[in-house]
């Protein structure tokens, strides 16, 4: 009797563990599909503008007892650097706002959020924003790619679908700012990049005529940014174009169309010209 | 012995399913639970299948068909499936968009019912009913569902709703007026209806503009043409499925334009009273 009590109840135990989230009920049977995958598509970084206190207070608190009324998977601490996570993967952090990429709107229930402690531009004294950007150790940017590496392997996320809070929302944001090394996400296999050599005989090409700001327009709305062809270099594509540059020039994010911003953005339209780091062409 | 082993080996196999929540492993992980969050499903979206029991299992589930559902609702005997764990994401949707969202399927759980749609007869196209045993599923599914995830009754909607002209499904068959009785969906005030319905016999039919800008603001995906063009057409057509299904033609007649009005304005979508549980 023992003898078989035993494996019947490791493999009750197991029933429970492994049934699929959902309704339960007598009359339910399994059938699991072949057609699905993670409600994950997107991976979105974030600075947070506040210290340490203030950044788990905020994300991590409701409104009644001083928080936010925003939050995110997780939260990589500055001093000492150390990865918190907030919000359970399978359930929907409110971190990404009004925001759009590549033809997905509101992207929170489709997204995974990481808030890294840094103040951006703000200074946190006096609250102001002065446009001076706060450095990340490189501590804890080691401990964000090694969390994005992970998350990335774990739902298969796209490398073109691993953003910043300012390419999805660039009217509004601009985090992880000009700081954020987004070439070690290249270099540790994450994020594509545009081609060096096709950038070098573009730029060259587009330094005796630049391209029109209708054709940035409609290669960045391409690329994945939510941009109206106007033909015109408006305030918001101004801000487009410095968050596409704080990602692949950040020397320089002014938002100007100068030669070497037209150049990234064809090479990262054309196919073949946004590579990994192991060569391969993302498309 | 036999004790300590059944103990061990019960309390491992707890461990490895109690894990906390989803996410990165490591030491280095604290874990500060947030109170912001939700469920990533903000949206419940009905479908029919167009095919038969096995057909429907077939489609939905083999490898390199590209659709899916979480659950499918069989006809006859009316029993639910689960397909789709509802954590992940199935592919129901498709290109869809509502009040300012689009492509659904990472923010929604969509239920297919076997059904088969419609034909073309020469009385014109002819939509196949629903079994009332299989409707009673539909309802007890969905209302499993919204309270679980919370989803606002707003949010629960047809293929059709969320990619018009495209989709028809669940059909002008499909008893949305049952959702309403059952707690799941609003449905709009019919004393403001009749109301409304008498002032645009009496004062003529509002324009294209007026009907685009009301089911826009409704929550369709719809061109501000000013025009009654297809689009409009199509769009006009899934409204009157869900809440006049006696005739859905795409045109706007003062019954239509009532509804119209009355779903969009504020008080007009009211909830059914639902009876208290009973006390014992």
């Amino acid at each position: 009797m023992k003898k078989s009590l035993l494996p019947l109840l490791a493999s009750t135990l197991l029933a429970a563990c492994t049934a699929p989230m959902g309704m339960k009920g007598a009359q339910l049977d399994y059938y699991p599909s072949a057609n699905e995958d993670s409600r994950v598509l997107f991976l979105v970084l974030h600075y947070t503008e506040e210290s340490w206190d203030d950044s788990l207070r905020l994300l991590a608190r409701d409104r009644a007892a001083g928080g936010g009324t925003v939050s995110a998977h997780y939260l990589v601490r500055d001093d000492p650097v150390k990865v918190y996570q907030l919000v359970d993967e399978n359930r929907r952090a409110w971190q990404a706002g009004a925001s759009y990429w590549q033809g997905t709107q509101n992207l929170n229930s489709a997204s995974i959020g990481i808030e890294i402690v840094n103040p951006g531009d703000k200074n946190l004294a006096t609250g102001v924003r002065n446009g001076q950007y706060a450095p990340y150790p490189a501590m804890q940017l080691d401990a964000v790619v090694a969390l994005v590496k992970d998350i990335v392997a774990r739902h298969h996320i796209k490398p073109d679908r691993v953003v910043g809070h300012e390419d999805i929302a660039p009217d509004r944001r601009r985090d992880p700012g000009p700081f954020f090394p987004w070439h070690r996400l290249y270099e540790a296999g994450v994020i594509a990049w545009p081609d060096a050599a096709q950038v070098g005989t573009k730029t060259a090409e587009f330094a005796t005529a630049l391209p029109s700001v209708e054709w940035a327009q409609t290669k960045l709305g391409k690329y994945g940014y939510l941009i109206p062809v106007t033909g015109k270099l408006d305030e918001h594509t101004r801000n487009v174009i410095s968050a596409f540059q704080m990602k692949y020039r950040p020397a320089k994010y002014d938002g100007e169309l100068d030669a070497e911003t037209a150049a990234l953005i064809d090479v990262a339209t054309t196919p073949g010209g946004m590579r990994m780091a192991d060569g391969k062409a993302l498309n | 012995m036999k004790k300590i082993l059944l103990c061990a080996a019960s309390a491992l196999v707890l461990a490895g399913c109690a894990t906390g929540p989803v996410g990165m492993k490591g030491a280095s992980l604290e874990h500060f639970p947030s109170a912001n969050q939700d469920s990533r499903a903000q949206f419940l979206i009905l479908h029919y299948t167009v095919l038969d029991y096995p057909g429907s299992v077939r489609a939905l589930t083999q490898a390199g068909r590209g659709v899916s559902a979480h659950y499918l609702v069989r006809d006859e005997p009316a029993l639910v499936y689960q397909l789709v764990d509802e954590n992940r994401r199935s592919w129901h949707a498709g290109n869809s968009y509502w009040a300012g969202n689009q492509n659904l399927n990472s923010a929604s759980i969509g239920i297919e019912i076997v059904n088969l749609g419609w034909k073309d007869a020469p009385e014109g196209r002819v939509y196949a009913p629903f079994p009332q045993a299989q409707i009673d599923e539909v309802i007890r599914l969905a209302k499993d569902i919204q309270a679980r995830h919370k989803i606002l009754p707003e949010r629960v909607l047809g293929h059709a709703d969320i990619a018009p002209g495209r989709k028809q499904d669940p059909g002008p068959m499909f008893p949305w007026k049952q959702l309403f009785d059952a707690g799941i969906i609003p449905w709009p005030d019919a004393a403001q209806v009749a109301e409304k319905k008498t002032f645009f016999e009496a004062n003529g039919l509002p324009d294209a503009a007026w009907a685009q800008d009301k089911l826009a603001r409704f929550g369709y995906n719809i061109s501000h043409s000013g025009q009654w063009d297809d689009g409009t057409r199509d769009v006009i057509q899934t409204f009157q499925m869900k809440y006049r299904p006696a005739k859905y033609d795409g045109a706007l007649d003062a019954e239509t334009a009532a509804l119209i009005d009355v779903a969009t304005t504020k008080g007009g979508m009211l909830m059914a009273p639902q009876a208290e549980p009973a006390k014992k």
